[in-house]
């Protein structure tokens, strides 16, 4: 709002004008964009779909998505891309559920948004992994063995089951495992911590007749597939075997250089017969198994006592691939549900009732200019949310003291307007005039002050740890947002404000009389 | 609340009097850490490497019998507490970091064989060696940051404007650690990396606060050597004292509202949010207070100080 339109408005109609200057467009468009972002409506019997299929585990969930796939219309007629498609659709519903935030309940239909809230906040687990340099075989943690570390954490990770789990590198020789909402996060841990590498040994004996294990040159990489399954009577458990071509043909020579003698498996450097207690057995007592004729077909088993749940993770351990180098967990953050949720609901009211407090605050210190800087201040939420949203950024609870701080810093830049509009009016200007000078002399401060905070913002980003560029990505996107409101649309709002009231403690008569089209607005 | 009139630069012994009040028993506190937790402030887990356990019990869970199941699978040392989210009770696990597992496999079990069932509220886990690189990491990203912010500011204003502004900052910093180290000794209080964001909403809250001030006093400085009328009636050349203390009355109002605004965001998060957050507001609340503070009386009693200083020089010189 310029004096262009100030000229302008003599000659027509005031609305008319006004909406040719691009800041009340611009507010309007964004206050559209922010609310088709944020919100979205389905009735409650689809979100009730969403919620039980997120609450099936991994395997029923699957057979529910493939049922239902079959009753979609032409799904015989679907080449495989569509039909992988739409079974991604289906399963990011199962997804949504377990991230959406229900804003209210209308005539069976739920309005919801689904903000991206980080682990703290929606309960999940996430680890800091090390890959540990295995000298002799891997003296440095390279490239390469990180790569390989990262498809095998990858792999075993993807055999829990879990939904949108992450793995990401981080540094030389680090991995950060995030699996949101993970109802075991012990079992994760035990199936990421551990090499799983299984070796065949020789079985020899020393000078003073004790047993020495011999490397043979025979892992689990040598396997094609592994699975386990029940053994006969018992209840024990077993893993059977595959080798790949190479392997057989290794595993042939050995069995048949070793017949009658013990050839021993371990794994991670323990044998893999267990005790009573379910330890693995210890090396001086473990004699392996004799080989009473050569294996030939590259098929094997591994029996040592297992229980279900011992070969079954093996078994995946096995197919995943060992990992090149160990692994050691430097970094545990778990959050159970229930205390993700109390954080959640707990910050939301915090923040409805702290903004609403401002809001007050506001309209008691400056009357209807108070109520034009609310007016703003629901638009800045809305906005920055609704970017929050699209980018998008994932919400912790750093990243809500960012956007509070960003919240005050909004409020600030009207405050400094209005308190410069104050001092014009004081100083004998008309309001028009008082509006439009507070406006250009506060804007340097507020231009410095927040280019400011960007600098500080853009350095966290690059150099801070994850928490501390939670914080920095929400204070900048809040810090450019609030210019952007703070000029158009406090602005804009401010001079639509009807002008017999008396604002600022003062009524806009000088203007009121030359421009008596400004009623209209 | 218009029109503040206080002599800011006569009182200015009084300015920063107060501020050394609240800044040496914090210093005096920040050794006394030192002394005893051989770090400025009370370590968490976060610096030191450890791990802490929250179980909600089904059933109330006596402290001692926790400790001695604790003692009894090697977490010998570990400290137990009872702590209340949202109305239940929690028992809260200190021990050093579980590297094994399979550890804590066996130590799960054991609770749940001596007290019943139990929820897992949360787990944090943090080796040794990544406190250090953490802290490194954080003090890094501050020094950049500060290294940024006097470019800049030497950039829009003027040098001696920036190191008054990095002072205040500092003074702020300093205040906010003295108090946290007076409570960790008394009350115990952790600072986790949560604290690090803490310190940096400050920092930017305290900069932009001051900045606003100077931009005040920056467009007034063209009022230096223009006339006045002092106290005996008779008219003398306004000195950069007086144009600073006009500026800082000028944005005197302005200074106190905006401080109140987020300060009645942060009371609210402080009563209403969340257990895991309260140090943290805590530690945003005394910040704010303080950047304010150090804005509004130290970083233009600074200025000033600093101008005094360089003219007298310049006359000497001269």
């Amino acid at each position: 709002m310029t004096s262009q339109w100030q000229s302008k408005s003599k000659k027509g109609f005031a609305a008319n004008s006004f909406f040719k200057d691009w800041k009340p467009w611009a507010v309007v468009g964004l206050l559209a964009w922010s609310l088709v972002t944020l919100l979205q409506i389905e009735p409650q019997a689809t979100i009730d779909d969403w919620q039980h299929m997120s609450s099936l585990p991994p395997d029923e969930l699957n057979a529910e998505i493939v049922a239902r796939e079959q009753k979609v219309a032409g799904y015989d007629k679907m080449n495989s891309y569509e039909r992988e498609d739409l079974h991604k659709r289906f399963q990011d519903d199962a997804q949504l559920a377990n991230n959406i935030q229900i804003l209210g309940h209308y005539q069976k239909h739920v309005l919801f948004t689904n903000l991206k809230l980080g682990l703290d906040l929606r309960g999940g687990s996430q680890l800091m992994l090390q890959a540990l340099p295995a000298p002799p075989q891997v003296p440095e943690i390279t490239q390469e063995v990180m790569r390989g570390v990262e498809t095998v954490i990858n792999n075993r990770i993807n055999s829990l089951g879990v939904s949108e789990t992450l793995v990401q590198r981080s540094g030389k020789d680090r991995l950060i495992v995030e699996m949101p909402g993970i109802k075991d996060p012990q079992q994760a841990k035990d199936r990421i911590g551990t090499t799983a590498l299984l070796e065949f040994k020789e079985l020899t004996f020393g000078p003073d007749r004790k047993p020495i294990w011999k490397d043979v040159g025979l892992t689990g990489a040598d396997f094609k597939h592994a699975q386990g399954s029940p053994m006969a009577g018992g209840g024990l458990w077993r893993v059977t075997f595959e080798f790949k071509p190479d392997g057989a043909r290794k595993f042939g020579e050995l069995t048949s250089r070793l017949v009658g003698h013990q050839i021993g498996i371990f794994l991670d450097g323990q044998p893999t017969d267990r005790n009573a207690d379910g330890r693995p057995m210890s090396a001086d007592e473990y004699r392996g198994v004799t080989v009473r004729e050569p294996i030939l077909g590259g098929n094997g088993e591994i029996t040592g006592n297992f229980n279900k749940d011992q070969a079954v993770d093996l078994s995946v351990k096995l197919n995943a691939g060992a990992l090149p180098v160990p692994v050691r967990i430097l970094e545990e953050r778990t959050v159970g549900a229930t205390l993700g949720q109390d954080s959640i609901q707990k910050s939301l009211l915090a923040g409805a009732v702290g903004i609403a407090a401002v809001m007050v605050f506001m309209i008691a210190v400056y009357g209807i200019p108070g109520l034009v800087a609310d007016i703003a201040l629901v638009l800045y939420t809305l906005a920055t949310l609704a970017i929050f949203k699209a980018l998008p950024v994932t919400i912790t609870l750093a990243g809500i003291a960012g956007f509070i701080l960003s919240i005050g810093m909004a409020v600030d830049a009207n405050i400094l307007i209005f308190e410069r509009t104050k001092e014009e009016i004081r100083g004998g200007r008309s309001l028009y005039t008082a509006i439009e000078n507070g406006f250009n002399r506060a804007f340097s401060s507020i231009f410095d002050s927040n280019a400011n905070s960007l600098i500080a913002c853009s350095v966290l980003m690059l150099f801070g740890t994850s928490i501390v560029k939670g914080f920095a990505v929400t204070l900048a996107i809040g810090v450019l947002v609030s210019m952007f409101t703070a000029i158009t649309a406090t602005r804009s709002l401010l001079h639509l404000v009807p002008r017999d009231f008396a604002i600022f403690g003062k009524a806009n008569k000088k203007v009121a009389q030359s421009m008596p089209s400004k009623e209209a607005v | 609340m218009n029109g503040f009139n206080v002599d800011l630069v006569k009182y200015r012994s009084l300015w920063f009097g107060i501020s050394l009040a609240i800044l040496i028993p914090g210093i005096i506190g920040i050794i006394a850490c030192c002394a005893k937790f051989h770090a400025p402030l009370k370590p968490g887990i976060d610096f030191t490497g450890g791990s802490i356990l929250q179980y909600q019990f089904n059933k109330p869970a006596a402290l001692d019998t926790v400790r001695s199941v604790l003692d009894d699978n090697g977490f010998v040392g570990s400290q137990v507490q009872q702590a209340s989210i949202s109305g239940h009770e929690v028992i809260v696990m200190r021990t050093k970091a579980i590297d094994d597992e399979g550890q804590k496999r066996k130590l799960d079990t054991a609770l749940q064989q001596k007290l019943g069932e139990f929820k897992v509220l949360s787990v944090d886990k943090v080796s040794a060696t990544v406190g250090p690189e953490l802290l490194t990491n954080g003090l890094v990203a501050l020094i950049i940051t500060f290294s940024m912010m006097v470019a800049y500011i030497s950039y829009r204003f003027m040098i001696d404007y920036a190191v008054c502004a990095i002072v205040a900052l500092f003074h702020d910093v300093l205040a906010l650690c003295g108090i946290f180290a007076l409570l960790g000794l008394t009350v115990g209080t952790e600072v986790d990396s949560l604290f690090i964001s803490a310190i940096l909403t400050v920092i930017g809250f305290s900069v932009h606060d001051t900045i606003v001030v100077f931009d005040r006093i920056r467009e007034n400085s063209k009022f230096v050597g223009s006339k006045k009328t002092d106290d005996t009636g008779s008219t003398v050349k306004k000195t950069f004292g007086d144009v600073a203390n006009d500026s800082v009355n000028q944005t005197m109002t302005r200074s106190i509202y905006t401080s109140l605004t987020v300060i009645i965001t942060l009371t609210c998060l402080f009563m209403l949010g969340g257990v895991t957050t309260r140090d943290f507001v805590l530690a945003m609340l005394i910040g704010i207070i303080s950047g304010t503070y150090s804005s509004i009386f130290n970083a233009s009693c600074l200025l000033v100080w600093w101008r005094e200083f360089t003219t007298k020089k310049r006359v000497k010189t001269a």
